[in-house]
């Protein structure tokens, strides 16, 4: 293999590379070919001993594929970002948001029961006053019913409202990381 | 040898080799194949992989004798670069003369 053989075979394994960067790598090995010659070496000589075209091209390559790849990663991350977005749009207002709506409704009504069951016990006392002819005792105690399972599930609606504010926040939070293009935190 | 390594410490060579003074390619090759056997195609491939990641520039400079040289000089980048490698192989060297060392004595 004589020089120019060498340089056409290294160009061929060259193709990826843009045009600018062959050129420059094609005048590196030039210059080494004549230095060689005016060493008396031969093309033979010189070619042996630079290795074979297509190692070299492996090698140049692997540091421009790295370039490469991390370009492509950042154009890619940037359109999978907006798809996750757009994706993200659609599954809250398709899934997400008729059950949560629902669920914070069912806890308004748990909180709107609880007050209305100790209520009850006020206006109670308060017809107790008012009529006192008209009170009956059993309706005293019912009323006591009501006003204590009422007092439960204030505790009840107050443990689900937290716990579904935490859910709630932690999944803003997720939405966020995921628009954001981070991955798990 | 393995092929990774040899490529590190070929890239050690190059800039030990730099930072005494600017080289053009072919003497550095000589330079570096007096005294370890490598093939001389991948000194250009460390040459252009330095030269992209900023450890060194080129200039070119007339010569009395053929073409004008392509000759690299070490950045400051560069010279960090060196010292970080340099301590790395010398732990690496380090480590394993003694495990050589274990060795002989058992």
């Amino acid at each position: 293999m004589n020089k120019l053989d060498f340089l056409k075979e290294l160009t061929v394994y060259l193709q990826d590379l843009s045009s600018q960067e062959q050129e420059e790598i094609i005048q590196d090995f030039e210059e080494h070919f004549e230095m060689g010659r005016a060493e008396g070496k031969t093309d033979e000589e010189i070619v042996r001993s630079l290795g074979s075209p297509q190692q070299i091209a492996n090698e140049l390559q692997s540091t421009q594929q790295f370039e490469k790849v991390q370009v492509n990663h950042s154009e890619q991350s940037h359109l999978r970002r907006t798809g996750i977005i757009i994706g993200l749009f659609f599954f809250n207002l398709i899934i997400v948001l008729g059950p949560s709506v629902g669920i914070a409704g069912i806890i308004l009504a748990a909180w709107v029961t609880a007050f209305s069951f100790v209520a009850q016990l006020l206006i109670a006392g308060v017809q107790w006053i008012i009529h006192p002819e008209s009170f009956y005792l059993f309706e005293l105690f019912t009323s006591i019913t009501f006003a204590g399972s009422g007092l439960f599930i204030f505790i009840a609606a107050n443990y689900i409202t937290n716990a579904f504010i935490r859910l709630f926040s932690k999944y803003i939070g997720f939405n966020v990381r995921l628009a954001k293009g981070e991955s798990h935190s | 040898m393995n092929a990774q390594f040899k490529k590190g410490v070929l890239e050690l060579c190059v800039l030990v080799l730099l930072d005494k003074q600017d080289f053009y390619g072919y003497e550095l090759i000589k330079r570096i194949t007096n005294k370890i056997e490598i093939s001389e195609g991948s000194v250009y491939t460390v040459l252009r992989r330095i030269l992209k990641q900023g450890y060194c520039t080129t200039y070119l400079k007339e010569s009395t004798e053929g073409p004008s040289r392509k000759y690299y000089h070490l950045t400051d980048e560069g010279k960090g670069y060196l010292l970080e490698l340099k301590e790395a192989y010398e732990n690496f060297t380090r480590g394993v003369d003694s495990l050589m060392k274990e060795e002989s004595n058992e």
